[in-house]
């Protein structure tokens, strides 16, 4: 038998705040993390974000991220945002999990694994633009490596020392969960004894232009609206990062530590799409439960956003749940509480292992209380990417 | 329980020396590079002009008309390398269980190419512009879902991005799915077009040559860049036997590393390149006395060719003097992410022609760099066991063992 996968770890910057415990107690009272900056906000303060974010209205702005009181490295200054949420979870998410990394072993058998759609945009942004106007010979040296999407991998992985396999992904909308899956086959593969895995996206002028002229956006989320249409949409855009170490249970126990929940599957795999559109909600929902074995499923943390295809999709997921088991699922949606970011699948998979760890799923309707024992984060992107991630509550070592 | 062994059934590589495989087997037995001056954009006021662009990107019969329409130019260029892979492997995932043949393509910057003209048009158009159609292929994440989606392949996926490693991590992590039984198939490799990003970049960190690259030289200056893609087709070795397919090499194993030393520069005694190609002898079951050719990373500057000597002497010791080590970026330039798949395909190409790949460019062999270097021409050489090595920003590292059938 496999042995289990168990998450040890955990790190957030989101909206709902920054560290377990802040994240925990602001969605167990029901907060958003949806919200306008306003003048005076921290979160403008020089320091805390260099780039000025002039584009984005309401929004799942992170909340409560001083990065400083996370990130010890000489590198800080010259870090983009994306890797400053990056870096900070994942030393969070080391330390809940009481690694130190202090010996060569330790170093090398771990794994860094970091999922990101769009990596560093505003960085990208401004360099590209400096270029556009002067000449190619503008080009600023200072920026030029953090504009590689593994430049956040690269930084955690100096911050904490970590030198085994390193790995970056990008998979569209499924850009955290496809993170997971790969550190779970690392894993698997015997390439490494633990992992710290992550996702993050951070708001940026190709995810909100996107949005805005396909009118998705959120009107409240657009100040200066495309051709005063983007009314339409009902995406409310979102950044953050969050990070679990994930390793192997005896492993764990042996260092005296009590698991939050065990991965019980995670994997990508694909329903038919055409390049670069969305599947078809009811076969991806099918397609999606097939990659899984048959175990009840008790919740779904669902990737709806407000667009049709993904809502949809969740729809799908829980009608085929509430026909084929005799407890229906209950359900949670994330847009409301955090906004949308494409990476936001890593933050689901961690916000599952609190939730179980808690034995609650804050934000579920009422009238679906059965026990809470498996939570499903059913990652889905363009061009009919499926990575399901099904998380069980630890009862018993395995 | 015997561990399932992965082959390489098909190979497909369009870089600077050609669209076709032959093209470049027949530059890899020549002695002179596939550079040009770029005419993708302007390189006006730089010092560096020229890099291994790719002349014609022939249209590929994998995709249809709506997602070419879609597609950046390293997702053209990628749908072309992997429709000369699946040819050669004849395998085609339609007629095999979807589900089980997965896809992996590494890239460093995807469709920046077009996100540069979505910038440009947002910068100067007013109003602004429509989104460009191929901004969704801006992510790095695009050339992959091309792929699959175009081939119809549901099994497992990723679309790795580690700089210059992508795409040999692509292979690694295409290796592991094989191993573990989650694919039978996988569709693995990389893709990088020239792009101002990456060309203006290079120039600002100083680190192109001024001059065609000269890989472990002691007069190196500096990189070339270089554009392509390579793919790959993986398969486990019963299921290629099974259905009669060439088995081309077998990939013996993998090794990933990190330096977590620097963002950019590589670690000064190589401690990162020498764990990942330790990993992957281990992986791969093999002794370091037992390789007997190395496609190193050599991108020809000053810093990484040395940091890779001394991995190289920390690695294979005695025999490192007596290793024949070459660099085919002297021929095509550094193709970033599609470097590794590129590199690889070189190896087996090399592994079945019984010859070494010369480092095209490489006249006055560093003395700090103690190993049997390949200069300007190749070499005859029949050989069963390479190693090729990729490094990237970030410190990320991946070597790849691979073993004549």
């Amino acid at each position: 038998m496999t042995e289990r996968i168990v998450v040890t770890g955990l790190g957030f910057v989101s909206p709902l705040g920054t560290g377990a415990a802040d994240v925990w107690k602001s969605w167990s009272a029901g907060e958003s993390g949806v919200r306008r900056l306003e003048p005076g906000d921290p979160r403008l303060a020089r320091g805390v974000d260099p780039i000025a974010l002039p584009e984005v209205g309401r929004a799942g702005f992170v909340r409560g991220f001083q990065p400083k009181e996370h990130i010890r490295s000489p590198h800080l200054r010259r870090m983009d945002w994306c890797s400053r949420m990056i870096v900070a979870c994942a030393t969070q998410a080391a330390q809940d999990a009481g690694l130190s990394f202090e010996n060569d072993d330790d170093q090398k058998r771990t794994a860094l694994v970091v999922g990101s759609c769009f990596g560093n945009q505003r960085e990208t942004q401004k360099y590209m633009e400096r270029v556009l106007r002067r000449g190619p010979g503008a080009g600023q040296p200072i920026l030029f490596p953090n504009l590689v999407l593994n430049a956040a991998g690269g930084y955690a992985a100096i911050e904490l020392s970590i030198r085994g396999p390193n790995v970056s992904a990008s998979e569209h909308e499924a850009s955290g969960e496809i993170a997971v899956a790969t550190a779970v086959d690392l894993l698997r593969a015997g390439m490494c004894d633990r992992v710290v895995v992550g996702g993050a996206d951070e708001f940026g002028s190709v995810y909100l232009g996107a949005l805005r002229e396909r009118r998705l956006l959120a009107p409240e989320s657009s100040p200066t609206p495309a051709r005063g249409d983007a009314r339409r949409g009902q995406i409310v855009p979102g950044e953050g990062a969050a990070a679990l170490v994930l390793e192997r249970e005896d492993a764990a126990r042996a260092r005296g530590r009590d698991p939050y929940a065990t991965i019980a599957e995670a994997r990508s795999g694909a329903v038919g799409a055409s390049p670069y559109a969305a599947p078809q909600p009811q076969a991806a929902a099918e397609r999606l439960l097939e990659m899984i074995d048959r175990d009840p499923i008790s919740a779904v943390l669902g990737g709806a956003d407000g667009s049709s295809p993904r809502d949809d999709l969740d729809q799908a997921l829980v009608s085929i749940l509430q026909s084929r088991q005799p407890e229906p699922p209950r359900y949670a949606r994330l847009d409301g509480l955090v906004g949308s970011w494409p990476a936001r699948g890593a933050f689901a998979a961690a916000l599952a292992s609190l939730a179980l760890h808690h034995r609650a799923l804050p934000g579920t309707e009422p009238g679906s209380s059965g026990p809470l024992k498996r939570i499903l984060v059913p990652g889905s992107g363009r061009s009919g990417v499926l990575v399901p991630i099904a998380i069980d509550m630890l009862t018993s070592p395995g | 329980m015997e561990r399932r062994r992965v082959v390489v059934t098909g190979m497909g590589a369009i870089t600077s020396a050609g669209s076709k495989i032959e093209s470049l087997e027949r530059a890899l037995r020549g002695d002179t590079n596939c550079f040009r001056e770029v005419d993708l954009f302007s390189t006006e006021g730089l010092r560096v002009h020229i890099a291994g662009q790719v002349t014609e990107i022939p249209e590929s019969s994998l995709a249809g008309t709506a997602a070419r329409h879609r597609a950046s130019r390293s997702d053209r260029l990628a749908l072309f390398a992997v429709e000369q892979a699946l040819d050669q492997s004849r395998c085609d995932p339609a007629l095999a269980d979807r589900s089980r043949v997965g896809t992996s393509i590494g890239t460093s910057t995807g469709g920046m190419l077009e996100t540069e003209a979505y910038y440009e048009t947002r910068l100067f158009e007013t109003p602004a512009g429509r989104l460009r159609p191929q901004l969704l292929s801006s992510t790095v994440g695009a050339p992959t879902d091309m792929i699959a989606a175009s081939i119809g392949a549901f099994g497992p996926r990723l679309g790795p991005s580690t700089a210059c490693s992508s795409s040999a991590i692509s292979i690694a992590m295409g290796m592991t799915w094989i191993r573990s039984g989650a694919a039978d198939v996988v569709v693995a490799g990389g893709t990088d077009a020239l792009c101002r990003m990456t060309y203006s970049g290079f120039h600002a960190l100083q680190a192109l040559a001024p001059e065609p690259c000269r890989p472990f030289d002691r007069d190196r200056q500096g990189l070339t860049l270089g554009e392509g893609a390579a793919a790959l087709v993986l398969e486990e070795e019963e299921h290629a036997r099974h259905r009669g397919a060439p088995i081309l090499a077998v990939l013996r194993g993998a090794g990933l590393s990190c330096d977590a030393a620097h963002p950019t520069a590589p670690h000064d005694e190589g401690l990162g390149a020498s764990q990942a190609m330790q990993s992957a002898l281990s992986d791969a079951a093999v002794r370091a006395d037992e390789i007997e050719y190395v496609n190193a990373h050599g991108t020809g500057t000053p810093q990484n060719d040395a940091c890779e000597a001394r991995a190289l002497a920390t690695v294979f010791g005695e025999n490192a003097p007596r290793l024949p080590v070459s660099s085919t970026k002297g021929l095509l330039g550094h193709l970033l992410g599609a470097a590794g798949a590129v590199e690889a395909v070189a190896t087996i190409l090399a592994l079945g022609g019984g010859f070494v790949p010369p480092t095209i460019g490489l006249e006055n062999p560093d003395p700090e760099c103690t190993l049997d270097l390949i200069v300007t021409t190749a070499r005859d050489l029949s050989f069963s066991l390479a190693v090729s090595n990729s490094y990237g920003f970030g410190g990320n590292n991946c070597s790849l063992v691979l073993e004549r059938p």
